[in-house]
């Protein structure tokens, strides 16, 4: 490169150049989804990242539950369901684009730009949510469908804008993840850790179904 | 190199001797096919009249020297010295200048090629690699090479080598005068580690190391404990790193917007795709866009195709890199 920075990490993956137009992920927010509750966000340009508080076996899954204009490009309310149809509490981060950010201007901190001079980092915009690092990626029809391994570590956590569940009762399609408790059954054929499930019900049979998102796995907090 | 007297002896007048000898005899080396002079390409040879000579002594073909034109030894210059040049069995002719043109002998000069060189070369380290990842050279043009040696790379990292962009990689190779040479070696798995390899031409060698970036803390910063190298970046309270070296950060390449795509129509979202591959990047939907849409990479990006048999449908596509 000629001018601005690049930033590798330790095994050498691009974390920010800004000679490209990239723009880094920054978490906006993180916390708990309580069994009653929801979160209101945009799914078009916000990572909704979520894991079970439980540590007994759950699926997880988006499932939205308002309507308002726009449909994924506007911000709409969700809950995360269970693959029976039961609303879960999960830990939850949620990231943006530092490009959809507005650049703070307190003066302390790093702030790098991009080719585009949109924002491509800001440290100012972390406020005590911490930080997300990936751990996990499969492409969009990667597994098939039927308890499918992805990683043994229950502590990531996992994409839900590319889940689905259906949000009234008889809940017969599903399109998730399921956290194994400590002791797996004889589905997890690789011991316990997190599963693809994918399921839909067409005229009254039950198909298994690719994962149809990018399933990506991180961690949240210090990285 | 080596210089060689030849001596050349004439008689006077028409009908007398042309001979070759060496040593004053006419059956020592070089005067007969079966026992040549064996010389280096680049050895002098030097034409002697003898002084018992009679005569002009004009000797020619010279076909395997520098400078091949033929020569006519007098009594006032009797000594000509001449440089082999290429490979081969010359069979030079000494004629009595001053005879009828029978008066003829030949000497033999067989000139072998020599393999010399190359003059000393450099190919460049490679630093700050990723971890067992395999990586090429940049290529170094091998200069002052004589005939046609080998090069050879051996050493960590299953190192190779490629003569003259050929496309094939081997271990061992012929290599010429101003040909290029360069080598692919694969980067150890560990942080702040070497691999070497040694790459040999002729008689002259080079080491070559990969070496991988280092983590955060192995810099050379004696004056803290924290990291030397990388990025870190915390969070509000001090002590929650938000980015680190050991963050495989999340980055947006393009600012998704609409592409609309007919029934069965494949269209490309163009994108650098530099350093980009199927292990650190990925076009993505943040919705259910893949159920209508299937993605393929291409070398300028992404190719969209609409698998439906009818209608349109409109997708907000994000090309990601982590």
């Amino acid at each position: 490169m000629a001018y601005g920075a690049s930033i590798l990490s330790g095994s050498g993956f691009v974390q920010l150049d800004s000679t490209t137009t990239n723009s880094g992920l920054t978490v906006i927010d993180s916390g708990t989804i309580s069994s009653s509750g929801s979160i209101n966000f945009k799914k078009s340009t916000q990572f909704l990242f979520c894991k079970p508080t439980s540590t007994s076996t759950t699926s997880i899954a988006l499932v939205q539950t308002s309507a308002n204009s726009g449909g994924s490009e506007a911000v709409q309310t969700y809950e995360i369901r269970n693959s029976s149809g039961s609303r879960v509490a999960v830990n939850y981060v949620l990231g943006q684009f530092s490009s959809s950010l507005t650049a703070n201007t307190t003066g302390y901190g790093i702030q790098v730009f991009n080719s585009d001079g949109d924002l491509a980092f800001d440290s100012e915009q972390y406020n005590g949510d911490g930080g997300f690092g990936l751990t996990d990626f499969a492409e969009a029809g990667t597994f098939a469908g039927f308890y499918n391994f992805i990683d043994s570590d229950q502590t990531k956590y996992t994409l839900m804008n590319g889940t689905f569940g259906n949000s009234g009762t008889g809940f017969n399609s599903f399109i998730g993840v399921v956290y194994t408790g400590s002791s797996a059954s004889s589905l997890y054929s690789s011991g316990t850790g997190i599963y693809y499930l994918g399921y839909l019900t067409i005229f009254n049979g039950a198909s298994y179904f690719p994962n149809w998102g990018s399933i990506f796995l991180g961690k949240g907090g210090s990285v | 190199m080596a210089n060689y007297n030849v001596d050349c002896r004439v008689g006077l007048g028409k009908g007398r001797t042309a001979v070759f000898e060496v040593n004053g005899s006419a059956t020592a080396i070089g005067t007969t096919s079966s026992n040549p002079l064996d010389v280096n390409s680049g050895d002098t040879i030097t034409f002697r009249r003898t002084t018992n000579s009679g005569g002009d002594a004009q000797v020619s073909e010279l076909n395997n020297f520098t400078n091949n034109a033929s020569m006519v030894l007098t009594i006032s210059a009797p000594n000509v010295t001449r440089t082999t040049s290429t490979a081969g069995l010359d069979t030079v002719k000494l004629v009595n200048a001053g005879g009828a043109g029978t008066e003829i002998d030949y000497y033999y000069i067989n000139v072998q090629s020599v393999n010399s060189g190359p003059n000393s070369f450099n190919i460049p380290n490679i630093v700050n690699a990723s971890l067992s990842t395999q990586y090429e050279s940049s290529s170094v043009q091998m200069t002052g090479i004589t005939g046609t040696l080998t090069a050879s790379v051996s050493g960590q990292g299953s190192p190779q080598l490629e003569v003259n962009n050929s496309g094939t990689w081997t271990t061992s190779a012929s290599i010429t005068n101003n040909q290029y040479l360069k080598i692919r070696l694969t980067s150890p798995s560990g942080n702040s580690q070497t691999h070497t390899a040694t790459v040999t031409v002729g008689g002259r060698s080079d080491t070559v190391t990969i070496t991988t970036i280092p983590t955060s803390g192995q810099g050379t910063d004696t004056g803290s404990a924290s990291a030397a190298y990388g990025l870190e970046v915390y969070d509000v309270n001090g002590s929650t790193k938000v980015l680190s070296p050991s963050t495989r950060y999340i980055t947006l390449m393009q600012e998704p917007s609409a592409v609309t795509i007919s029934a069965g129509v494949t269209t490309t979202v163009l994108q650098d795709m530099t350093g980009l591959t199927s292990s650190n990047s990925t076009l993505t939907f943040l919705d259910w866009a893949n159920l209508v849409v299937t993605v393929s990479r291409v070398s300028n990006g992404f190719q969209l195709t609409n698998s439906f048999s009818s209608g349109s449908y409109t997708v907000y596509p994000l090309i990601v890199r982590f």
